[in-house]
């Protein structure tokens, strides 16, 4: 079984090939999530920055900046990359900032690595319920930024494609399509937003990807991997995407009915790593949601990446010194029982 | 007709996507795709121009055709053969064309989504089991597809076909409480959910002439205020053609494409698909989707 480790390794798989790999080292699968569970091998420590951000004024790109330092980010390996910066723009309303990955965190998540020497930072999204990408850009608000910061802009719904095995099967899918747009970046950042969810429990880094996949080969909504079923796809995309980076603005959330009608809340946060399934986890901690229960979570653990407490090295912030709980639903089955216990 | 010099750039940038094998692609480096070259096909026509890419354009979406009758985005992809409807409208201009224009048709006749009776626990309040069309082959019918759909068979004369009139209503059911449609759900878990207007004009332009205006009439409110704003391509051509369908243009129709058009200067060059559509907007009473919704 192929580990990621939890510093970058020197040599071994770019990006680029990792993705252009056939078979590139298939991952143990459960037979669904419902099948039975292997004896889960220890998964490397993680390492979570956590910071506060009261609000989306205060200057996240030094919070950032102090994340990475904090996660062992050099400039060294930031040098000469080119970063796509993925964002959460499901279905913008200029009504409702709270949907959103807001912009701001967006620009500074920019300016933090072009700050350690990125070549070049660009952002893409396939939003996952609108086909005019433009128009998401214009409501989220996140026009402004592009254009201000010149930072070039791919729609993941329409533009090139290829298409790779699904070599983790999770999904009955036997291949995912995925843009070329991934294949350009030498680092790929899931830049989510801190929501509860009415499929999936939560929607955080991983459930992110899902606007990765292209609308022309999966629709809008992408109900191709409803129907493959949202958990399994979750685990079968982050494993053949496998951001390098994870960040969950969690400034302003969204908890009841997510992620589309749901509340904002102030959570004040912001959530960095390189383990999309450690910052899940933890993220979902600091929403008063037990990762144990979100079931995409609870698979990934030991496979790709870690959920347990104990095998996350916190840094800044405690999960649990910012934990707010988000309010839950109980007639949604994804969001009943999935609490986090209170110590 | 004389078009503006905008229109006349479109349709120039438009030209420059063309590809070695007739076809069109959404950017210059890109190999040519289905939905793209069937809107560049479309815009030409609209304009009464490029005779030759038009002709060449249908070739290569011939050339795409399954034995089936579908038209795959990408070959390799015969599952999402939602550009079928766009095929079809292309051809239907040309008689050089006719047999694939039929197969098409037969094809979309044949062809539905996942659909199901909703259960008394379902937490989505539209009816899954009235028939329209998917984006992609087993999955569920959506608005947009579903509207593409109707227009070309009303185009190719198959307006009276029972699956349009049951499309219709399944338009009518996805149609948000207070105007509009989004993708193609009108509340989950008790919410009712938001209109968008690319969505709520694709449905309008597919209802012209199907129901009474008062059946959609919240929703011509609701895209007549987006007229007064939006002017991002897709959604801006689908508002005109929404509303034109029904007999009423927004008062400032082509001052709306041209704002479109320039805001390129802030978004960059648009793609031959967006751009198509913004031409046919302007050009609507000239297209083959304008002769689907008012004619048939």
């Amino acid at each position: 079984m192929r580990r990621k480790h939890a510093m970058p390794r020197e040599n071994g798989f770019t990006r680029r090939e990792f993705l252009t790999a056939a078979a590139g080292g298939a991952l143990v699968a459960a037979a669904g999530l419902g099948g039975y569970r292997l004896l889960k091998p220890k998964y490397p420590f993680q390492e979570v920055f956590i910071a506060k951000a009261p609000s989306y004024g205060v200057d996240l790109k030094e919070i950032m900046l102090r994340g990475f330092a904090a996660l062992g980010v050099t400039e060294k390996e930031i040098r000469g990359k080119r970063v796509l910066l993925k964002p959460n723009l499901v279905e913008p309303h200029a009504e409702s900032a709270h949907i959103n990955t807001h912009p701001l965190v967006i620009q500074a998540a920019a300016a933090a690595f072009l700050s350690l020497g990125a070549a070049e930072v660009a952002v893409g999204e396939g939003a996952g319920h609108r086909r005019d990408a433009l128009l998401v850009l214009e409501e989220s608000g996140l026009a402004q930024v592009l254009a201000d910061d010149r930072l070039p802009y791919f729609d993941l719904n329409t533009g090139p494609v290829f298409s790779t095995a699904n070599t983790t099967n999770w999904s009955k899918l036997p291949s995912l399509t995925l843009p070329q747009a991934l294949r350009r970046a030498d680092l790929v950042v899931s830049v989510a937003k801190m929501k509860t969810h009415h499929w999936a429990g939560v929607t955080l880094s991983m459930k992110n990807l899902f606007g990765v996949m292209p609308g022309a080969v999966y629709g809008w909504p992408k109900n191709v991997l409803h129907w493959a079923g949202v958990q399994q796809c979750i685990l079968d995309i982050t494993a053949a995407v496998k951001p390098d980076f994870a960040i969950v603005d969690g400034v302003v959330g969204m908890e009841g009915d997510g992620p589309i009608m749901g509340d904002p809340v102030s959570s004040g946060v912001l959530v960095m790593g390189r383990n999309p399934v450690a910052v899940d986890a933890t993220s979902a901690r600091i929403m008063g949601i037990d990762p144990e229960k979100i079931d995409y979570l609870r698979v990934a653990d030991g496979v790709l990446g870690t959920i347990g407490h104990e095998r996350i090295i916190q840094r800044g912030e405690q999960a649990a010194a910012v934990r707010k709980d988000y309010r839950l639903i109980d007639f949604i089955p994804a969001q009943r029982g999935i609490r986090l216990d209170t110590p | 007709m004389t078009l503006s010099e905008s229109l006349q750039d479109a349709l120039a940038a438009i030209g420059e996507h063309a590809r070695p094998d007739g076809g069109f692609a959404m950017s210059v480096k890109d190999e040519s795709r289905a939905d793209a070259t069937a809107w560049a096909a479309l815009a030409f026509e609209a304009a009464g121009e490029g005779a030759s890419l038009v002709g060449k354009a249908c070739a290569r979406l011939a050339a795409l055709q399954a034995p089936d009758g579908r038209v795959p985005i990408l070959p390799g992809h015969p599952e999402a053969c939602w550009p079928t409807s766009l095929a079809l409208l292309a051809w239907l201009p040309l008689p050089e064309f006719a047999n694939n224009a039929a197969k098409a048709a037969a094809f979309l006749l044949s062809f539905t989504g996942k659909h199901f009776k909703r259960r008394p626990d379902s937490p989505m309040a539209h009816d899954p089991a009235i028939k329209g069309w998917p984006w992609i082959a087993d999955t569920h019918s959506w608005v947009e597809p579903t509207s593409l759909a109707m227009a070309a068979l009303r185009a190719a004369g198959r307006g009276g076909e029972p699956r349009v009139a049951e499309a219709a209503r399944m338009l009518l059911d996805r149609q948000l409480p207070d105007g509009g449609w989004n993708y193609g759900n009108t509340a989950a878990f008790g919410t009712t959910l938001l209109p968008v207007p690319e969505s709520s004009g694709h449905a309008l332009a597919a209802l012209a002439g199907l129901v009474p205006k008062e059946r959609v009439a919240a929703s011509l409110d609701y895209v007549r205020r987006e007229a007064a704003r939006v002017r991002a391509p897709l959604a801006a051509s689908w508002i005109i053609m929404g509303l034109k369908a029904w007999g009423e243009a927004p008062a400032d129709k082509d001052a709306m494409v041209e704002e479109s058009l320039a805001l390129q200067s802030r978004y960059g060059a648009y793609d031959p698909a967006l751009l198509a559509q913004l031409v046919t907007a302007a050009l609507f009473s000239r297209s083959p989707l304008y002769a689907a919704y008012r004619g048939s």
